[in-house]
């Protein structure tokens, strides 16, 4: 094999035929570890009570929302006997996306690699129940919930194993099927599948090795030059000059993309340029919106956003978080519904981990089960899937300071994701290699 | 402790000699001034090794030089006999002369001739123009002969010149002869001048003469190593063991060889210098570049590109001045160690009060990186600032989190760095544990106990962190940094949420200093905040953002804790006992993190991630981990040995083509060495990020992905073990820095080089065909690069491609086929050059674009973008 010749040609191979009918995916990365129990909160009077305590409401060092200042969302099924739940205040911009069925909660989700109770997680050692490896250590969960293997050799993400399945949905020359904004990521890394990475700019700017005179030879020139570095002798100096190779094939095509497509009245040009995930989402839908004279099928988006590791002043710096986390999802559905796409582009949230529910002083630390949202036309939404835990300390499923294990695994999540993106049943093992220990292996919170 | 003090001793090592000659070729603007000073010494020394390589060059006595390759081993040792330089200020006529002195040395005494004696004797010589008769006696008169030979008979005085020079015993005809001489006390007749006329009686090309050959090559090695202060010559005591050694040596080069290494692995664990092949000359596997040169200067560059910002025009003539390879380098490491450090807050505050900013602005974090950049281009101290850079790359903070309301806590911080990048890691594990940035930054600043009756529970940010990144990393490992496992191959971890909890309760009660105008100790916990910078400073107090966190005891928790446990460990059981105050409770934590087994391989490999290459082999960082545990004084975490035994170890000198060695250029260091390459030049004379006002947004992150303190997390730009898709990860290897070649940057930087070095106009120039300051306002900051060495070259691709590899990869030959190929039609789509009526602007505008298109091209190449 010529040395790189993989990250040549990542989109050689067919895989499966091609297929008429588009999706896409979109994750968003909570970078940080989102504080889930200030992001849906108990709202009914004993769960609440029991959260308040738990978190200090009152107290200097507490981290209890008021009561008073929750948005209260119904249920049409789901949750905790009887209990009810609200949002935090400043996600009022997906308590109506919630409530017309288009979102869709996941209470408690996180990294398992087989269904583990308390019994089970603290006897671990002596009996060998596996879980998931460094817990609670921000890579490590970050990689285990993008790679969904054990954790100890997490080089492709499940999304990336997704979409090598799908090389033949989208044209030769066109776009690759995964693209983040501003990051590489794991998630979307396969073992064919070399995702391309966006700017924040979203501008499509073109290297500036296109002036002058002699831009054309230039630029053939630098083409040959990456092209050829698979000859070199040095494995880094090959990865170079692929990725180079990568950025002139696909700066002209995303360039004249972005640049001809439409203004989109919720995520609209005049917006400024920027690394919020508000404009992140921006690219992402123009995109989409470009899909067709793009040829694609099927894509996969990850976009994310930073400083979730609320350690200190949880409360002032998480609702600032969460506000922009709801106003750039609230916009981007609706710019799914202007492009007319929504039943098509399904958006979910990912995290490190939840937090502790315990307060530091002035913030929480990390933890394990946590919060996470999906978003779409194909949502079964206004549905809370799975329990809520009881907030307080040596619950049920509480293991010290406030941490709780997950009600469901990463891998069956993300299962069901990839089911709906067409993934057959006997191909989901190679997504999600540890679906098989889970008896339910669809949480159904997609159509 | 230092090389000097070692003393000489048998050893066990064995190499094989397989020399190589040649002449090191001009360099630009490096003129042989003493090409034609024959250096008898230098070229006799080796001749036994040498083979095929003609007159004209063995002659260039200065920059002739022999390679000894060990056997079995990817260990080449060059040599550069240079004795001009090694016998440092001798006139130079008595150069003539120091080969016969040698050989009176070795014949007479039995030994290599001291640096001060050989100088002083050929100055003696040449003022009796030659005649060695007439010095020969007063040669012969000394204590040391009296002491170690006053025994012998005469017949055994004459036995022993035979033995001292030709390794056998006198044939029985001429030792008559002489012993009938000496005993006749006719005028001229010392055992001095038997010496003499033993030596001159050698045939040419001789048994006898191969022998003496090799026997003053090691002497000449010895007193290069003098010189060098890699050794002493410490008189008689040392002159006997010398001579012991000196006489092993025999027409067999590996004889030669053997005796070399013993005079420097002497097993002397009182020495920093024995954990690693510290070689007479260069330890290197770059061999001969193509024109059948030892690459001397390639090997010099890529040292200079490990330890440095980059190499300057000249840098390497200077680290090269006196003497080559790893005593060169050695000797380089050791002066770095003395300079002053460069530090950035005060530069950082007269830059703020020239512009007349507020100091707590974002735009300070701005000036703030303007001043790293002033730093690395100028600063003399490059070694202690390339590794603080290093160690902003483990210790983060950044100003995209806590810090970003306080520029100047963060340029305090680097300097925290800075100040311990040498030093020792457990005061730099202290120091930024104490800070207010670190305390901020990862929140141990307002930790605090818990209160009875409630939920609070201390912050476990910092003590997770701070194990997981600063110390001892997530798993156990072995001392070669590769990880211990578990019966069924799994990793064991290192800490588990106990050990957290642990940690977190023994991080409580610190918070900022007290307020300048406070009397220490009076704040209060609760109340106590940052200072603005400009208030403390101007009434005369020094703000608490440039101190280290004070201690509040009572909201520290005192209770027991039971930290990490292993063998030996501190404190006693791990265990911090009841009652401890919170400054001790810290001291103890940190130094139960620090004699943890696993922080010297953790560390040690990052730094040589950081340094050198992204996968170093097992035995590489065991040999940098044994150096951190001990430096050869009993000392742990000494910095300055960590960093040496990094940069002299033989895997920092690779083959040629080797696959996985070296790294990718982290993104900012690239563009500094392209700066510094280049002699990068502003009208203004600072270096900012202004220079990258073309055509990002003015802020090396946004091009890169890269800038001092700014990362996006705590887990750095990139991971150490980071792997790309493709064959990388295939092969099980990482590459932190691919991380950010991510497509978005790629097209950047493709615009930013472009920009650089193909558009932006000459300084001064009016030329509207170079679209000159098209970008750019203030530019004052713009940076230029200076290609007018280049300039006549543009009609000759291939002396142009020569200079420029040399300029960049320090030898003329390093750029692929393919590459000098896309150079060619580059430099040819610009025509063969103006008509020769064309005016001299025409002329210069061809030729500016054919040099500036070459290097454009250079720069962006895969080739460069590999250290």
């Amino acid at each position: 094999m010529a040395a790189g010749s993989t990250s040549f040609s990542p989109y050689a191979y067919a895989q499966m035929p091609a297929l008429a009918d588009y999706k896409s995916l979109v994750c968003v990365f909570l970078y940080g570890g989102n504080d889930s129990w200030n992001t849906l909160v108990p709202y009914s009077q004993a769960e609440y009570s029991a959260y308040a305590r738990s978190r200090g409401l009152g107290e200097t060092w507490g981290l209890a929302l008021e009561r008073s200042q929750l948005l209260p969302i119904t249920s049409d099924a789901g949750g905790s006997d009887g209990a009810t739940y609200a949002l935090n205040p400043n996600l009022r911009a997906l308590q109506p996306l919630y409530d017309s069925g288009r979102l869709a909660i996941i209470p408690s989700v996180g990294p398992l690699l087989e269904p583990t109770t308390k019994e089970q997680y603290v006897d671990a050692k002596r009996t060998g129940h596996r879980l998931p490896v460094q817990l609670f250590s921000h890579n490590n969960q970050q990689d285990q919930w993008q790679s969904l293997n054990d954790g100890t050799d997490g080089r492709t993400g499940w999304g990336g194993r997704m979409v090598d399945q799908y090389e033949s949905a989208n044209p030769v020359g066109s776009l690759p099927t995964a693209l983040a904004v501003g990051t590489q990521s794991l998630l979307i890394t396969g073992n064919r599948s070399v995702p391309l990475v966006l700017g924040y700019s979203g501008e499509g700017e073109l290297p500036l090795i296109t002036w002058g005179a002699k831009s054309s030879v230039r630029g053939q020139i630098l083409k040959d030059i990456f092209t050829s570095s698979s000859e070199l002798s040095s494995i880094y100096g090959r990865a170079y000059g692929g990725a180079n190779m990568r950025t002139l094939r696909y700066t002209e095509v995303l360039g004249r993309t972005l640049q001809s497509a439409p203004n989109i009245p919720s995520l609209p040009d005049f917006l400024p340029a920027g690394a919020g995930l508000k404009q992140q989402l921006r690219s992402v839908a123009k995109l989409i919106a470009m899909r067709e004279q793009l040829g694609m099928t099927r894509q996969l988006f990850f976009v994310s956003m930073g400083g979730f590791d609320n350690h200190d002043a949880l409360m002032t710096d998480h609702p600032l978080l969460l506000q922009q986390l709801g106003d750039a999802m609230q916009s981007f559905q609706g710019a799914m519904e202007e492009l007319d796409v929504a039943k098509s582009v399904t958006l979910f949230t990912s995290s490190d981990f939840g937090r502790t529910l315990t307060s530091n002083g002035d913030g929480s630390d990390h933890g394990w089960a946590g919060l996470q949202f999906v978003m779409g036309g194909s949502v079964r939404g206004r549905r809370m899937y799975g329990s809520y835990p009881i907030l307080e300390l040596d619950s049920e499923s509480e293991i010290g300071s406030g941490i709780f294990i997950p009600g469901f695994s990463a891998d069956q999540y993300a299962a069901t994701l990839a089911r709906w993106f067409g993934v057959p049943n006997d191909l989901l093992p190679s997504i999600a290699p540890n679906l098989e220990n889970f008896s339910v292996r669809n949480l159904e919170f997609l159509a | 402790m230092n090389a000097a003090s070692r003393r000489i001793n048998k050893n066990t090592r064995f190499f094989c000699s397989q020399a190589t000659w040649g002449s090191r070729r001009s360099r630009p603007g490096g003129q042989d001034h003493t090409g034609n000073m024959p250096n008898a010494l230098a070229l006799e020394a080796a001749s036994a090794a040498h083979d095929g390589i003609d007159d004209s060059d063995r002659h260039n006595g200065d920059r002739a030089r022999a390679s000894l390759k060990q056997c079995g081993s990817q260990i080449i040792l060059f040599f550069v006999l240079s004795m001009l330089s090694a016998l440092g200020p001798a006139p130079s006529l008595a150069q003539d002369f120091i080969e016969d002195v040698q050989k009176m040395y070795i014949a007479y005494y039995g030994r290599p001739g001291d640096p001060g004696g050989l100088t002083f004797w050929s100055s003696k010589i040449r003022e009796a123009n030659g005649d060695l008769t007439l010095i020969a006696e007063n040669f012969g008169n000394s204590k040391e002969f009296t002491d170690r030979f006053g025994s012998l008979s005469d017949s055994e005085l004459v036995d022993n010149i035979y033995l001292q020079l030709l390794g056998r015993s006198a044939d029985p005809e001429g030792l008559n002869f002489y012993v009938g001489k000496l005993q006749s006390n006719e005028p001229g007749w010392s055992l001095a001048s038997i010496a003499l006329r033993i030596i001159d009686g050698v045939p040419r090309g001789s048994a006898d003469d191969s022998l003496i050959d090799n026997r003053l090559e090691f002497a000449g090695t010895f007193v290069r190593a003098v010189s060098d202060g890699l050794l002493t010559y410490e008189g008689d005591e040392q002159a006997s063991a010398l001579s012991s050694i000196l006489s092993t040596v025999t027409m067999d080069p590996d004889s030669l060889t053997n005796a070399i290494s013993s005079i420097y692995n002497d097993g002397d664990s009182d020495n920093v210098v024995d954990v690693y092949d510290l070689c007479p000359s260069t330890s290197t596997g770059i061999g001969v570049d193509s024109t059948g040169c030892p690459a001397v200067a390639l090997d010099a560059f890529r040292f200079l590109s490990q330890s440095t910002y980059g190499v300057r025009p000249g840098d390497i003539d200077a680290l090269l001045r006196n003497g080559t390879g790893q005593l060169a380098y050695d000797r380089w490491l050791k002066e770095q160690a003395k300079l002053p450090p460069t530090l950035s807050l005060k530069l950082v505050i007269d830059e703020i009060r020239r512009q007349g900013v507020a100091s707590a602005t974002a735009e300070v974090h701005g000036i703030r990186t303007d001043v790293w950049m002033q730093i690395a281009m100028t600063a003399e101290d490059q070694l202690r600032q390339r590794m603080a850079f290093a160690l902003s790359q483990i210790f983060v903070i950044s100003d995209q989190g806590a810090p970003s309301k306080y520029p100047l806590m963060v340029a305090d911080f680097y300097d925290t760095l800075i100040a311990h990048a040498l030093g020792n890691y457990r005061d730099l594990f202290e120091a930024v544990t104490l800070h207010p940035a670190m305390g901020l930054y990862l929140s141990m600043m307002g930790n605090r106990k818990s209160l009875p009756g409630t939920t609070l529970r201390p912050d476990e940010n910092y003590a997770r962190e701070s194990m997981q990144l600063f110390s001892i990393g997530l798993s156990l490992l072995n001392q070669d940094g590769t990880r211990v496992e578990d019966a069924t191959g799994a990793e064991i971890p290192t800490y588990g949420q106990a050990e957290v909890s642990s940690f977190a309760r023994t991080f409580t009660g610190w918070n900022w200093a007290c307020w300048w105008y406070a009397t220490e100790g009076s704040c209060n916990f609760e109340e106590v905040s940052g200072e603005n910078y400009d208030g403390a400073d101007q009434n005369g107090g020094t703000s608490n953002q440039v101190k280290p966190m004070a201690h509040y005891e009572n909201y520290h928790d005192s209770d027991e804790k039971q930290l990490l446990t292993y063998s030996g460990v501190t404190p006693i059981g791990g265990v911090i006992p009841a009652g401890t105050d919170g400054p001790r409770a810290l001291g103890m934590a940190l130094d139960n993190l620090f004699y943890h087994p696993n922080v010297p391989p953790f560390i040690s490999r990052q730094l040589i991630q950081r340094l050198v290459t992204s996968n170093p082999s097992p035995g590489y960082v065991q040999r940098v981990a044994d150096m951190f545990k001990d430096d050869g004084t009993g000392v742990r975490g000494n910095l300055f040995a960590v960093a040496r035994a990094i940069l002299l170890d033989p895997e920092a000198r690779p083959q040629p083509g080797a696959e996985k060695a070296g790294k990718l250029k982290e993104p900012l260091l690239k563009v500094l060495q392209t700066w510094r390459a280049f002699n990068g030049r502003t009208a203004n004379g600072r270096f900012t990020t202004q220079a990258f006002c073309c055509p990002g947004a003015g802020d090396p992150r946004s091009v890169l992905g890269q800038s001092p303190n700014q990362s996006p997390s705590v887990f750095n730009f990139y991971s150490p073990f980071y792997s790309p898709g493709g064959e990388i990860a295939q092969q099980g290897l990482v590459s932190p820095e691919m991380q950010l070649a991510l497509e978005s940057l790629l097209g950047q930087q493709l615009s930013y080089y472009a920009v650089q070095s193909i558009w932006r106009s000459r300084p001064n120039s009016s030329d509207e065909l170079l679209p000159d300051d098209k970008f750019h306002s203030g530019a004052g900051d713009l940076l230029h690069l200076d290609f007018s060495p280049y300039i006549d070259m543009a009609g000759e691709p291939d002396a142009l491609m020569n200079a420029l590899s040399e300029t960049l990869f320090g030898d003329s030959d390093q750029l692929s086929p393919q590459l000098r190929d896309g150079i060619r039609r580059l430099m040819d789509a610009y025509g063969p050059g103006p008509s020769p009526d064309a005016d001299s602007e025409q002329v210069e505008i061809w030729q500016q674009r054919r040099v500036r298109e070459a290097v454009f091209l250079i720069l962006v190449s895969p080739e460069f973008a590999v250290q």
